[in-house]
């Protein structure tokens, strides 16, 4: 064997050391894909009680990736195939304690019979989330953002309990893929320009470059109208409300929190070196603006029509939408890393936190569900303090943390991507900060609908629902951690102030 | 106003592409569509001529005239047939044509590759979705296009704003970005007369992008037990 042979051989092993957590969960997807068929009957139904134990063949494959990533070794690679940073380990810790929550929401609201390929999906997520922020080339990340789509298509399929929610997957799988060729297109470019897809590469490029690389931008607006269907950004949000309603809670919880996820760490990636290395080309003159209007856009519509809902989960959708205006302030204001709290961190700390609460505002709405049919409208949470006095707590805590009040942790923060925009200091960016203020005080109005409807009004039966334990386990542990975080925040902001020294 | 008299030429090639593609709409009140065809040589000639400066080699700029000629006819028929079946046949004419320039810019495996999967493939795929899926003369989405106007301005915006970018970059008055190939992470970049042979895109696909073939290969394996499971059962059993 010759010399450069045995060097490849050995950074091909040395590059499957840095993705050890997401092979156990690919290979529990492989497990659960092969074993599944062979426990259900012909016509696909099974035992009762087998999604117990698929389900805790999710859990006990996701808590040993939570084993590998806390032992594993934290040194920062930005070389080969892969990337590991301080983002890459802050994302795999927030997606991991996602997925736990979002397997046990899922837990009762999958038939026995599919409930092996449905958390196999779910776990196939987890790892495609994992794998966009490893990525260190642009063939990966679209084949990472793909590891998330087409797992996403089924579990929202999967559940088919009507036409809505057949409706609701179809629709979902021919704007994502839409979505995903326009960010392709914008991918196919910047390699055109700089002959390479490897992501330090083109930073190089561009850094070199001596005039204004016009394919580059052309190819980032593709990228971002790409990834903003991901993000469910003006004006690429208009399927959510439709999606949300109809497919089960667990898939809107799913779709509520991990595309965003996924979205925001694949720009974060993409806009450091194509944005970072030309300063006054590519950031001064387009991706700024466009970025500073896709937020303000996205946080008014978001709230006004989100005011307009009286479905919950079209609620929660709009309420997503809006929150996904607040997060693209941490990323305009991020790329000025002179500021305190640096926007890039803001950003990340609120989408854990947003994660936790919506998450947890899913699980009580499942948790609340009567004979296995999802709440739809407010009026059925009428009074429900009344018959289940733990839920409808959790649920306020819930809506005060996506309002932003204390104490919760969304107060702190809507209070850190404030703080970030304003002391980054640029006139546009404090106008920023005074439009999250205003369409906070716009928001609480519809998250304080859904309380008031709880404590203020009678309830219209005695009826109790289902008192199955993972999605009240889930909910308890959301509430728990957001207030937890409020009191003692530093947790959680000491591993993100780790992201960027790195 | 400066700028407009300098891209006099490419503005108004564009207007008459648009004006060409807005001919060739099938529409409800006009039956025939002589003139669209009468217009489309010039068009496809006028394109030539703003965007194609010869290389003085014959052989290479008569391939390169065909090639391009047939991938952007092909590509104008399919966007404007009525009949979704013709649309997907002069959809394979267009990949003939782009697959004629892959071999001229040396890429032949890219060229086989994409005939195998397209004009293979893909084409049968549509095809057959047609023939499964269409009723009698086909439904009114098929038939008419709902913003025909509005649909050829922005194609039109997007295809100058693509050139000009183009131009920029590669353009002659242009610096191209160089990339410092020292810089890359890969120790077996191929030669450049290596680059779209089979054994170079092998060497490429296996070494630096193993993980991205491995990654593909777990997307197409959820994709194929997911299309199973999703299938419809019916209650005897057996799918």
């Amino acid at each position: 064997m010759s010399q450069p042979d045995a060097a490849m051989i050995s950074s091909v092993t040395s590059a499957a050391g840095k993705v050890i957590p997401e092979l156990v969960l690919l290979g529990t997807v492989c497990i659960n894909f092969l074993v599944g068929p062979f426990l259900v009957t012909p016509s696909g139904r099974a035992l009762p009680g087998l999604r117990h134990r698929w389900g805790g063949i999710a859990i006990a494959a996701i808590c040993t990736a939570l084993y590998l990533w806390w032992t594993g070794s934290t040194e920062v690679v930005t070389t080969g195939p892969f990337r590991v940073d301080n983002i890459v380990w802050y994302v795999r810790g927030v997606m991991l304690i996602a997925a736990l929550l979002l397997v046990l929401v899922n837990w009762s609201q999958i038939e026995d019979g599919k409930a092996a390929e449905s958390h196999a999906c779910l776990l196939a997520i987890t790892a495609g989330v994992n794998l966009v922020a490893l990525a260190n080339d642009l063939t990966t990340l679209f084949l990472a953002l793909e590891l998330i789509s087409i797992p996403t298509y089924l579990f929202l399929f999967l559940p088919r309990k009507d036409a809505a929610t057949q409706e609701a997957g179809v629709k979902y799988f021919l704007l994502s893929v839409f979505s995903s060729a326009i960010m392709l297109y914008g991918f196919s470019l910047i390699y055109g320009m700089a002959g390479t897809t490897d992501l330090p590469a083109i930073q190089t490029a561009l850094a070199n470059s001596n005039q204004t690389p016009v394919l580059a931008i052309l190819g980032m607006v593709f990228v971002v109208a790409g990834l903003a269907f991901r993000l469910t950004a003006v004006p690429f949000h208009f399927y959510a409300p439709d999606v949300f309603q109809g497919s089960a809670a667990s898939g809107a919880a799913l779709l509520s929190f991990v595309p965003k996820l996924a979205g925001f760490i694949a720009l974060i990636r993409l806009l450091e070196p194509v944005v970072d290395a030309a300063p006054g080309l590519l950031l001064a003159d387009v991706m700024l603006p466009m970025l500073w209007w896709l937020s303000v856009i996205t946080m008014f519509v978001g709230n006004f029509l989100g005011i307009l809902q009286n479905d919950l989960r079209r609620m929660l959708a709009y309420s997503g939408v809006a929150h996904v205006g607040y997060m693209l302030v941490g990323l305009n204001v991020g790329h000025h890393t002179t500021s305190v709290p640096d926007g890039i961190e803001a950003l990340l700390f609120y989408l854990a936190v947003y994660g936790l609460m919506t998450i947890g505002a899913f699980a009580v709405l499942i948790a609340a569900e009567r004979d296995n049919k999802p709440l739809e409208t407010l009026d059925q949470l009428a009074g429900l303090h009344r018959v289940r006095p733990g839920l409808a707590l959790m649920l306020m805590v819930f809506m005060f943390s996506l309002a932003g009040m204390p104490p919760t942790a969304g107060f702190l923060a809507k209070l850190n991507l404030f703080f970030a925009a304003w002391a980054q200091g640029d006139v546009s960016n404090r106008w920023l900060a005074l439009f999250m203020v205003i369409n906070a005080a716009m928001g609480s109005w519809y998250y304080l609908r859904v309380v008031g409807a709880m404590y203020l009004r009678e309830p219209l039966d005695e009826h109790h629902g289902s008192h199955a334990p993972a999605p009240i386990i889930a909910s308890v542990a959301c509430t728990a951690m957001v207030i937890t975080l409020f009191f003692v925040p530093t947790w959680l902001w000491t591993m993100v102030q780790t992201v960027r020294s790195s | 106003m400066n700028w407009v008299s300098e891209n006099i030429a490419l503005i108004g090639t564009l207007v008459l592409l648009g004006a060409n593609i807005l001919l060739l709409f099938p529409s409800t009140g006009r039956k025939s569509g002589i003139p669209g065809f009468l217009l489309l040589p010039v068009t496809v000639a006028g394109l030539g001529w703003v965007f194609l400066q010869p290389t003085g080699d014959l052989v290479r700029d008569l391939l390169f005239y065909m090639a391009s000629g047939t991938a952007v006819l092909g590509g104008l028929l399919m966007t404007t047939q009525r009949n979704p079946v013709y649309a997907a046949l002069w959809f394979a004419v267009a990949t003939l044509g782009v697959c004629g320039l892959f071999v001229i810019n040396s890429a032949p495996f890219l060229a086989a590759v994409t005939i195998i999967v397209y004009a293979g493939a893909i084409v049968v795929t549509f095809v057959f979705v047609i023939m499964l899926a269409q009723q009698e003369q086909g439904s009114g989405y098929d038939r008419i296009p709902q913003q025909p106007f509005l649909a050829t301005v922005l194609g039109c915006l997007l295809v100058g704003t693509m050139l000009l970018g183009i131009e920029k970059t590669f353009g002659p008055d242009s610096s191209r970005l160089s990339v410092d190939r020292t810089a890359l992470h890969v120790s077996s970049l191929p030669v450049e007369n290596d680059l779209g042979s089979p054994g170079g895109v092998g060497r490429s696909l296996f070494t630096d992008y193993l993980f991205a073939v491995e990654l593909a290969g777990t997307v197409l394996l959820v994709a194929t037990i997911g299309a199973i499971a999703i299938a419809p059962r019916r209650p005897q059993g057996s799918l």
